[in-house]
This record gives structure tokens, C-alpha cells and sequence, in this order.
């Protein structure tokens, strides 16, 4: 089966990946669908959709399926790709195979920032949280770049990256502990629900929100595929094909900080999908090819958050539990497999 | 030499035996008494008590009792403390040394029992105190808060101002439930902790729910003891008729989400933001600053709103005074 797999030409398996990877996309997201409070059977989940409400008329069903059920299910497909395409971008620009929001400490100062929004929101000016997060992204990011010194060094990147989201990390802790405890009745929960990455309250709002920044990051991410593609060959062979691989890899960076912040800004940090969705895609359609790989690599992170959000909705039902929670006890220890296979290389 | 050693030994035994004699000079002691882990504990003298928990410190100011050591600079502000402020105030809590530095006798917390709080034991005996949400013990709901005010009573040796404590809040369950009707007794009640646009509450097995229950004021819909948040659609199933939100600096106006804006109670306007935040925890005291609260908007406008934490005192609550 394996060496059926291996033996197809590389656009056949690129087709197959992403119909199978539709395919089960699709299936989840109908779990997803149907399965709360109402359950629905196929035919009146069709009904559901196909019926016109009139005016003045009262349907529960439809209202959970369009106003709950369905942005949910967007936000979780929005965000798994947005963090699939970031992955790709971190990992292929800075040559490094570990790159993840949380191992760079991007993730870890945008929830910071976040937990002042929630703890002290009169501490920030009164811009929207994808801006506020963005920027915290930018300024953690370019902490681990100063400090790491080289660009190219796997170690040097990690070591900051850890560096700067345990700092990060204490921040919140520190902010939190501190806090008065009138301010923190309730906050804890909130923020620790938060940091895990929640789709429980994600509503169309959400999905406005982040829309544009996606509209924004994906196409722009879709065009540095080809320099993606040139910096795998290495910084003098990029430079002599015409690319400038600093200035390369700045765009880069900020461009998967524009598809990061407003996710986190919305449903917050979730766990791996950004270091594992680009693997378990390279893994997959065989190929290092920076188009192929980002279109697969978006879809991955689409299924393994939608899936993750279906078990943390449905498991313990009517108990949400993030679906961050699943994507760490899911994914995570294969990623520490994969972390320690990477690190024995290096 | 040898002089300076019989006179040290002689201050040492009169300074033992003064202090003997005190200690049982003091009525009721020794006492021993047997904390919410089954721990024994026996003093020969009401000891200095250090609060690791509101729960402590909100019965200590319901006994009129100064405080030797608070947990933190927080606790002191929330409280209305009639006895003054806690003398020392601990920073760290899981140090020992800042306990023993306090000059505490015993520190007391809420079950379960750790190893964090048993490393404190170096400093001084940790007591633990009944808490449902938190931990295991033999008591439940309210009848945790009550079973505390008793064994703080034991510790300090103030068994009547205990009492006074108990009647107190028992005289708040009797008024209310003379008041309560078939109308409240049916009233679904979410009470929510809203942070954020979900729905996180408390549960029936909270005191708070168990106490409104048991008074007639209404039934929590949130199953489960624990602070869980509920599934937006199933919530939506639930629809409770009161919704107290707990939100901190978020009132429940800041929320836009399309399934609030469907709940019944919102549509009708039985939605308020909580005064303070006893709904959930700590102490008889507490249970009846969110009950005054509860009562003026489900039961009766004229119940004056309890006002902050820090100006509350419960003897002059409404709900205490109306009973003879």
C-alpha cells in the first residue's frame, strides 16, 4: 500500500491528499453539525438548511444550526488552516523543521496580551485584540531573532524561543498571582480556556473578525510559496536566483503573524497544529514543494482542529473541554517524538 | 557564673510557669478539635491564627477577631473587618518562614489536604476547613460553612459568638423561607461566571445553589459541584429564569453573543451583575451578602442591595434584622 502510495506521480498524490483529506473534513464537520442539543438526522439536518424561516417564525433548530453550530465549525476550519499555512511559512523560512508559534514564544505573548485584556483591560488601549496580539507577535518574534543572533541555528531559534515564551509565560503567571482577587473571581477560568484554544464561543462576530486578516494572509503566504521554494535550496542559491533571503524571510515571518494573531486573538493558542500539520503533510503527499505543502498542510490543520473541536464538544456533552486540550493530548506526544528526532539531528 | 546559671533557670521555670498558667486560666482549654481532613489538633490556649483561605478569614471578622496573618494584601480589602486588619500579611503563602516570621499558631485552609499546606506544617499545625467545590470531607453544601463557624468556635474558644454566627444565618434561612413562594421555589437560576462569552456557572452542588434550594428560592440548572462550562445550545435547553452574572469588571450589558440574546431571562430582563462575588465560596458571611443580593432582585425590590464586601456587615443585613 505504502510503495502503491509512493510509486504515484506526485500531482496524483497531492489530488488524492486533498480529496481524502476533504473527504474527511466533511465527514467531521457533519458530526459536528448534527450532533448537541437538538440532534439532527441527515434529513432534517438538509431540512434545516434547505427550508426558508418566514418572518416572525421562532426555529429553534435553525437558529442553533446557522448561529452555533455553523460558525463554530468555520472558525475551527479558519483557524486549522490559517495555523497549517503559518507552520509551513515558520518552519520553511527559517529553515527550521521545530518552528511552531508556542516554541518561538509568539503564542505565549499574544496571550499575555490577552490576559491583561481579560485581567486589566484598562492597561490596553482600545484597539481591536488581533492588533494587540499581532503586535505582541511581532515583538516576541523579533526578541528570538535578535537574541538567537543566527537565523539558521535549529538550537539557537529553540533555546530563545523557550527563553522568551517562559518569559512570557511567567508575565501572565505574575499578572495573574497579582491581581486583586476581585479581579481574578472567574478570570482564571476564563483565561485558562483561553490559553488552552476554545471554539465554544466562536459566532459569527468571530469569523468577521478574522476573516479579513485571513483574506489578507492566505494569498500573501500563497505568493511566497516561490521563495519558499528558492530558501529550502539555501540562502546563496536563493540570492542567485534574485531573491534577497533576509528581506525574504522578513515577509515571510510577518505574514505568518498575520495569519497567527487573529487566531489567537479570537479562539486562542491551540496546541501543535502549526509544528505538526506541515509534517504530517510532508509525510503525506511526499514533497517539500512549498505549494503543494501549504495547501495540504492548511487542509491537515483544518481536520486535526475540527476533529479535536467534535471530541471536545461531544465527549463529555453538555462539559466543554477546549479543543487545545485535545490537540495536546492527541497530537502532543508525537510531536515530543518528533521534537526529539529533530534535536538528535541537530 | 553559677549564679547567672540558677537565675536563668529560675526566669526560665517562672517564665514556664506563668505560661501554664495562663494557658489554663483561659476557660475551655485545652481543647482538641478535629479539622475537615480528620486531622486532630489540641491547644491549650486559643492560638494565633494565621488565614490561608476567605473562608477563615471571612468567620474571623463575623467573630469580631483580629487576625494574626492573612494570605495576602487582597483578602484584607474584600472583607469588612470590624476587628481591624490581619497584623501581618503573608506574601508568599507557601513559605513557612513567613508564617513563622507572623508568629502564627496554626494556619488554617480548606480541604483538600496537600503537600504544599503540609510543608507549612513546619511553621505552625495546618487546620483544615470544609469546602465542597474544593475537596472531600463529611460535609456538604451550606452545612459545610456552618459545620466551620463551629470548629473555628471550638479553636478560639468563642463558642457563643459561634452560636451567634449560626443563628444568624439560620435567621436569615428562616426569613427567607417564610418569604418564599411556589413561584420562586420553581424559578430556574444560572448563576455565571462571565469573563467571557461562555457559559461557565456554578453548580447545584455549590452551597449557594444547595442554600436557595433548600430556602425556596429557586433551583440552580448547572448540574455538578464543580465550576464547568456548559455547552452553549444545552444552556440554551436549560433556559433558566434568573440569570446572576458574576463578571467582574464585564457587566452582562458587554455581552453580544446570538445565544444570549435568546435566553428568556434576557428577553425578559431577569439577568443582573452580581454585587461582589460570595455566590460561589467561602462562608456564612459571605452566603448572606450574595443572598441579600439574590433576594432583592428575585424576591423583593425592597431588600436593600447589600452594597461592596468591604462595608458589609451582616448584623445589620435586612434578612437578620426582620426576624425576632
Amino acid at each position: 500500500m505504502l510503495d502503491y502510495w509512493t510509486s504515484l506521480q506526485p500531482p496524483t498524490r497531492l489530488l488524492f491528499a486533498i480529496m481524502l483529506m476533504i473527504g474527511l473534513i466533511l465527514y467531521i464537520a457533519t458530526i459536528n453539525l448534527r450532533y448537541g442539543e437538538p440532534d439532527l438526522t441527515f434529513m432534517q439536518l438538509w431540512q434545516t438548511l434547505s427550508v426558508e424561516v418566514k418572518e416572525g417564525e421562532d426555529d429553534l433548530a435553525q437558529f442553533i444550526l446557522f448561529e452555533v453550530r455553523f460558525p463554530r465549525v468555520l472558525m475551527s476550519l479558519l483557524a486549522g488552516a490559517a495555523l497549517g499555512l503559518a507552520g509551513v511559512m515558520l518552519q520553511g523560512s527559517l529553515r527550521n523543521p521545530l518552528a511552531d508559534p508556542s516554541l518561538l514564544g509568539i503564542a505565549q505573548g499574544a496571550s499575555f496580551v490577552v490576559a491583561m485584556s481579560i485581567i486589566y483591560p484598562e492597561w490596553l488601549p482600545d484597539w481591536p485584540l488581533p492588533i494587540l496580539c499581532l503586535i505582541a507577535g511581532i515583538f516576541t518574534g523579533a526578541v528570538v531573532l535578535i537574541t538567537c543572533g543566527s537565523i539558521r541555528s535549529t538550537i539557537r531559534i529553540i533555546l530563545a524561543g523557550a527563553i522568551i515564551s517562559g518569559f512570557f509565560a511567567t508575565l501572565s503567571s505574575a499578572l495573574i498571582l497579582l491581581a486583586p482577587y476581585d479581579r481574578i473571581s472567574g478570570a482564571i477560568g476564563a483565561y485558562l480556556r483561553f490559553t488552552a484554544g476554545s471554539f465554544s464561543s466562536a459566532y459569527w462576530d468571530d469569523i468577521y473578525t478574522t476573516l479579513p486578516w485571513l483574506a489578507v494572509g492566505m494569498p500573501a503566504a500563497w505568493f511566497c510559496a516561490r521563495s519558499l521554494n528558492l530558501l529550502q535550496l539555501g540562502d546563496e542559491m536563493a540570492t542567485g536566483a534574485g531573491l534577497n533571503p533576509r528581506k525574504a524571510r522578513f515577509i515571510m515571518i510577518l505574514v505568518a503573524l498575520v495569519l497567527i494573531s487573529p487566531v489567537i486573538a479570537t479562539v486562542g493558542p491551540v496546541g501543535f497544529i502549526a509544528l505538526f500539520s506541515p509534517h504530517l503533510s510532508r509525510a503525506f503527499i511526499k514533497t517539500g514543494n512549498a505549494f503543494h505543502l501549504m495547501l495540504v498542510s492548511s487542509l491537515a490543520g483544518s481536520l486535526l482542529i475540527v476533529s479535536a473541536d467534535v471530541v471536545g464538544r461531544l465527549w463529555l456533552y453538555p462539559i466543554e473541554v477546549p479543543a487545545g486540550v485535545w490537540t495536546i493530548i492527541l497530537i502532543g506526544p508525537v510531536a515530543i517524538l518528533l521534537l526529539s528526532r529533530k534535536l538528535k539531528r541537530v | 557564673m553559677k549564679l547567672l546559671n540558677k537565675l536563668t533557670l529560675a526566669s526560665t521555670i517562672l517564665a514556664a510557669s506563668l505560661s501554664a498558667h495562663t494557658a489554663f486560666a483561659v476557660d475551655g482549654f485545652p481543647v482538641t478539635v478535629t479539622d475537615a481532613a480528620g486531622i486532630e489538633h489540641t491547644f491549650n490556649q486559643p492560638p494565633k491564627i494565621g488565614c490561608d483561605w476567605y473562608g477563615c478569614i471571612e468567620i474571623m471578622a463575623d467573630f469580631d477577631l483580629q487576625i494574626q496573618a492573612s494570605e495576602d494584601s487582597g483578602a484584607q480589602n474584600v472583607f469588612y473587618t470590624p476587628a481591624g486588619l490581619p497584623k501581618y500579611i503573608i506574601e508568599d503563602y507557601t513559605n513557612p518562614e513567613h508564617w513563622a516570621n507572623a508568629e502564627v499558631e496554626v494556619i488554617m485552609t480548606r480541604v483538600p489536604v496537600s503537600d504544599e499546606m503540609q510543608a507549612l506544617t513546619i511553621a505552625a499545625p495546618v487546620f483544615y476547613l470544609h469546602h465542597p467545590s474544593y475537596g472531600e470531607s463529611d460535609q456538604s453544601g451550606f452545612q459545610a460553612y456552618i459545620k466551620n463557624i463551629e470548629l473555628i468556635g471550638q479553636l478560639t474558644g468563642e463558642v457563643e459568638k459561634a452560636a451567634a454566627a449560626k443563628a444568624r444565618f439560620n435567621a436569615v434561612i428562616s426569613n427567607l423561607k417564610a418569604r418564599a413562594t411556589d413561584e420562586t421555589r420553581n424559578q430556574k437560576i444560572a448563576i455565571l461566571f462571565g469573563r467571557d462569552d461562555t457559559f461557565r456557572g456554578i453548580g447545584k452542588g455549590n452551597p449557594f445553589c444547595a442554600l436557595i434550594a433548600e430556602i425556596g428560592l429557586g433551583e440552580c440548572v448547572i448540574e455538578g459541584s464543580k465550576n464547568a462550562e456548559v455547552n452553549a445550545e444545552e444552556f440554551l435547553k436549560l433556559d433558566p429564569d434568573w440569570i446572576a452574572y458574576s463578571g467582574g469588571e464585564k457587566s452582562y450589558k458587554d455581552r453580544k453573543d446570538p445565544v444570549w440574546g435568546r435566553l428568556n431571562a434576557v428577553k425578559n430582563n431577569q439577568v443582573f451583575d452580581t454585587a461582589g462575588n460570595r455566590y460561589y465560596c467561602c462562608s456564612t458571611r459571605g452566603l448572606i451578602h450574595a443572598l441579600q443580593d439574590f433576594s432583592h432582585y428575585t424576591l423583593d425590590n425592597d431588600i436593600r442591595l447589600p452594597g461592596k464586601l468591604e462595608d458589609f456587615d451582616p448584623t445589620k443585613s435586612p434578612l437578620v434584622a426582620v426576624v425576632k
